[in-house]
């Protein structure tokens, strides 16, 4: 096994070092975040693993305050001899001081010289001050690589080109752009890739590591959508039958609702595991949640309005907005059924299944389901959120708002709920195990025409906004 | 994966699956210890998964149900021998217990056969278009295995068993192989009891027919019988069937004819079909079991994947905070009388210096360079000032060195104040730690320009 690559991230006070090595790690609870200045004041750290073989060592330091008068007392130390930087650094680690006035800066420069790379956090917001050179002065002392890290590039405010400068004249040309709060898809990819530059002789690990993390996002994302589409087919798929008068279908329409907002509070759980975030991790709530939970009802009729016009009848009507009653036969006619049932070669489940619904009709009982308008809702909320979860740091401290969508996804749902309405058997809201080859399949259909449509679905409506 | 399958590794992957099924419809164990367990023990994610399973059934006793479950099936399967053992001789049992000890040759190929066959082609039947579900025999004997073992876990355990096995569709193998053991065996035990009847008894073989000539009759016995020619079984000559045909022929000779031929049959027909179709079930069988896994595409085992296999794991502290942080002392100002100086810390390029000032009010510029910061002390030590206005952007975090540099230069002024430029973008956060910093030191400290004011008076 090679010896993992160290690196140390360092910086000076409350520019978001362990925010960048929570992301790095994938790991909202490393650390201490806050926007106080100096929350972290020991050195900790962190390993990556590929497969089991631990190939980088994170370590996080405490913030650089007083680099001016550290660079004053390094004068002071050398005395006019001409001492090249490791040789001041040992001077310094070796004083009085190092211990007292300046035993946080010393533990950064104990850090860095144990590491093989220094990544350096900038806050990219704040103009180029003496200090902050001062401070790369020392660091690259050090004699270590320095890979300057750009943090809060998404912010007006960010004076890239201004740190670029001034970043040439110390001599450092390599820069990444990575935004903690919400890293670029490829954020991680780009770091690894520029240690790559700095540091030959690391270059096929990290490069391992791009390949591996790279993989792992795709299952990730994959995962989210088949999780999304096992709750549409399961929202698709319930529906229940209740005796007609006024009283019990009103009370079933409330039971549906309540049933069909838990399955979806569930659906978020998942993701959120998908993308190893606790509920309870203190940035859980910066999601377009609130404690983990949508804060638009999914049935408020205003929402179901707003995103489609024409809903289906009954859909926004009444206090149970979004529930169908009659839906098979208003929503699909029982030629169509059956005949996707022909076509699907379900033929014998649907026949089944719509004898029940046909005696149904006969002995004066309803028919309970969800609207299409809302499994439309459910679609866009959790694929939004799925895009919101890829984009997102682990260290993010705002909050996304999810836009209002005024259009629908799909003219016609696609093909495996249609075929999902008919198959009751299908919904694991009314049966404690479901254990259907036919379903997994559809699953896995749904989820692939998801991850087509959903994200250039969200890419237009963006636009649209814009 | 070319992993060996061998019965315990089988065992645990269904203990795992039965697991999954489990936390799917009822929610998580709590399984911090398994999961430490899966790590310590190590290996890839499918072995960690496995370890992890293993140590939750172990604690529900999962693992004492599954080997009730294993000695109940197989008890199931010698159940069903001993019921073969049976139905082969009651095959026999109607035709050859006759009273005059003639026997119609084709009542009984019928039933020697006729059952078998009929099942045979209802199972290929059911090969070839019955799709996923379980043949009745399957049902029986997971019915059998629940009675057997009268356990409410191997309930549970049943739909992972078969879940497992539909991974690779070996379902239908296992049950094929069952079926066509069992008929196999019915069809061995009915051989034997037909040999043991016919060493021991004396029968005579006629046919008899209303509508067919005894022209088709010969032609039949003899199609039937080429076959099992092959085998070295005879076929009767046609006279011989000819003369079958009014009364049975009392010879040995034609009765042992008859005999082997009907052996002869039974064994190509009855036996041979099924033999070669269980040694194939049991090669498409083993080809699958060898080769079963766990799939770990499924949501609940990626859901462990950041558990079992982390990506990342903390190192811990390395090097601790100091314990006793330094605390700042409040500034102590010395007694001037004379003089006013307005002083920048550290603010952008662009911001309009110097604020509106009296004439003789010293400007002393921004302060950011190392150069600068020595300049103004050895200034300001030089030639104290009465009042010192310092003036500071909050939206610069605060830090030791910046407050070090305001408390010297308020060291060397009767009452120095500091003014914090707040603007919209002013992150409040920060703010307050400017005000907590200025607080340790004493100071007093404003969000407004009324200072300047302060500064203008009295001088």
């Amino acid at each position: 096994m090679n010896k993992p690559l160290v690196l140390a991230v360092v910086g000076h006070t409350n520019v978001g070092k362990t925010s960048l090595l929570r992301t790095l790690i994938r790991d909202g609870s490393f650390g201490e975040v806050s926007p106080h200045a100096s929350t972290t004041r020991h050195v900790e750290g962190a390993k990556l693993f590929i497969d089991n073989e631990s190939v980088l060592e994170l370590y996080d330091t405490p913030g650089l305050e007083d680099a001016i008068g550290l660079l004053d007392y390094c004068d002071q130390l050398s005395a006019g001899e001409r001492l090249d930087g490791p040789e001041r650094i040992s001077r310094f680690l070796n004083s009085n001081e190092a211990a007292l006035r300046f035993e946080q800066e010393a533990k950064v420069l104990t850090q860095l010289l144990a590491s093989d790379v220094g990544l350096y956090v900038i806050d990219s917001r704040e103009p180029v001050l003496a200090k902050y050179k001062d401070e790369l002065e020392i660091l690259i002392d050090c004699g270590k690589p320095i890979l300057p890290i750009l943090n809060f590039v998404s912010t007006d405010e960010c004076r890239r080109e201004e740190w670029r400068t001034a970043l040439a004249r110390l001599g450092i040309h390599a820069l990444v752009q990575f935004d903690t709060v919400a890293p670029p898809e490829d954020g991680e990819k780009r770091l690894y890739e520029n240690l790559a530059l700095l540091l030959e002789s690391a270059r096929p690990t990290l490069l391992k590591l791009i390949e591996y993390q790279e993989r792992q996002a795709k299952e990730r994302y994959e995962q989210g959508f088949n999780a999304i589409a096992e709750l549409l087919i399961d929202i698709a798929s319930y529906n229940i039958i209740v005796a007609s008068d006024e009283k019990s279908i009103s009370q079933a329409k409330t039971t549906l609702q309540v049933k069909v907002r838990e399955r979806e509070q569930k659906c978020i759980e998942t993701l959120l595991a998908i993308y190893q975030f606790k509920q309870d991790d203190a940035f859980a709530g910066d999601l377009p949640l609130i404690n983990g939970r949508f804060d638009d009802d999914l049935f408020n009729p205003e929402a179901i309005r707003q995103f489609s016009v024409n809903a289906g009848k009954g859909a926004i009507a009444g206090a149970a907005a979004g529930v169908g009653v009659d839906l098979m036969f208003a929503g699909l006619t029982l030629g169509a059924a059956a005949l996707l049932g022909a076509v699907t070669g379900g033929v014998w489940q649907t026949l089944t299944t719509y004898q029940k619904q046909f005696m149904g009709k006969i002995t004066g009982k309803q028919f309970l389901g969800v609207d299409d308008v809302v499994l439309q809702i459910l679609a866009i909320r959790q694929g939004e959120l799925l895009n919101a979860l890829i984009r997102r740091g682990h260290a993010a401290s705002q909050a996304i708002q999810l836009r209002k969508v005024h259009q629908e996804v799909w003219k016609d749902l696609p093909k495996p709920l249609q075929k999902a309405r008919a198959h009751t058997e299908w919904c694991s809201l009314l049966n404690r195990k479901v254990v259907s080859d036919e379903r997994m399949e559809q699953v896995k259909v749904l989820s692939a025409i998801l991850q087509q449509e959903i994200p250039l679905f969200l890419g237009q409506s963006t636009k649209l906004a814009q | 994966m070319t992993k060996q399958t061998d019965q315990e590794y089988f065992n645990a992957l269904w203990l795992t699956e039965t697991i999954r099924l489990q936390e799917e419809s009822n929610g998580d164990f709590a399984d911090s210890d398994a999961i430490r367990q899966a790590r310590k023990e190590g290996g890839d994610f499918q072995t960690r998964i496995m370890t992890r399973a293993k140590y939750l059934a172990d604690k529900t006793n999962l693992v004492i149900a599954q080997s009730s479950a294993i000695t109940a099936m197989q008890w199931s399967v010698k159940i069903l021998c001993v019921f073969s053992f049976f139905i082969g001789m009651g095959l026999i049992l109607p035709t050859f217990s006759v009273e005059n000890h003639t026997i119609n040759i084709f009542t009984a190929l019928g039933c020697l056969l006729g059952l078998n066959l009929f099942m045979l082609v209802l199972w290929i039947i059911g090969m070839l278009f019955g799709g996923q579900s379980m043949s009745q025999l399957g049902r029986f004997v997971v019915w059998l295995t629940n009675k057997l073992t009268g356990k409410k876990q191997v309930a549970q355990l049943m739909p992972a068993f078969f879940g497992l096995l539909h991974q690779r569709h070996l379902e239908r193998w296992l049950l094929g192989r069952l079926t066509n053991g069992l008929w196999l065996l019915i069809s061995v035990f009915a051989l034997i009891s037909l040999l043991s009847l016919l060493a021991t008894q004396r029968y005579g073989f006629i046919w008899q027919t209303t509508i067919l000539s005894d022209t088709h009759f010969v032609a039949i016995v003899q199609a039937l019988g080429s076959l099992p020619k092959l085998l070295g079984f005879p076929i009767p000559p046609e006279s011989l069937i000819r003369r079958s045909g009014d009364l049975p022929v009392m010879t040995d000779a034609a009765r042992q004819v008859w005999a082997a031929w009907l052996v002869g049959v039974l064994v190509v027909y009855g036996i041979l079909p099924r033999l070669i179709l269980f040694l194939g079930c049991t090669v498409c069988w083993h080809y699958g079991y060898k080769r079963l896994s766990l799939d770990l595409n499924k949501s609940t085992y990626h859901l462990l994947k950041p558990r079992l296999l982390p990506t990342s794991e903390p190192l811990g502290v390395k090097a601790p905070a100091p314990t006793v942080w330094s605390k700042r002392l409040p500034v102590v100002h010395n007694g001037v009388q004379w003089g006013a100086m307005v002083v920048g810390v550290e603010l952008e390029q662009s911001y309009p210096w110097p604020p509106s000032i009296s004439e003789s009010t010293i400007d002393a510029g921004i302060i950011e360079t190392r150069e600068q910061r020595k300049e103004i002390l050895e200034q300001l030590v030089n030639n104290p000032v009465a009042k010192l206005l310092i003036v500071c952007d909050p939206k610069r975090s605060v830090d030791r060195g910046t407050l070090t540099l305001i408390s010297e230069m308020a060291y060397c002024a009767a009452d120095a104040r500091v003014w914090l430029l707040v603007d919209e973008k002013t992150d409040l956060k920060r703010l307050a730690d400017w005000h907590e910093g200025l607080e340790q030191l004493r100071l007093t400290y404003t969000d407004t320009d009324e200072l300047l004011g302060w500064l203008g008076e009295g001088i």
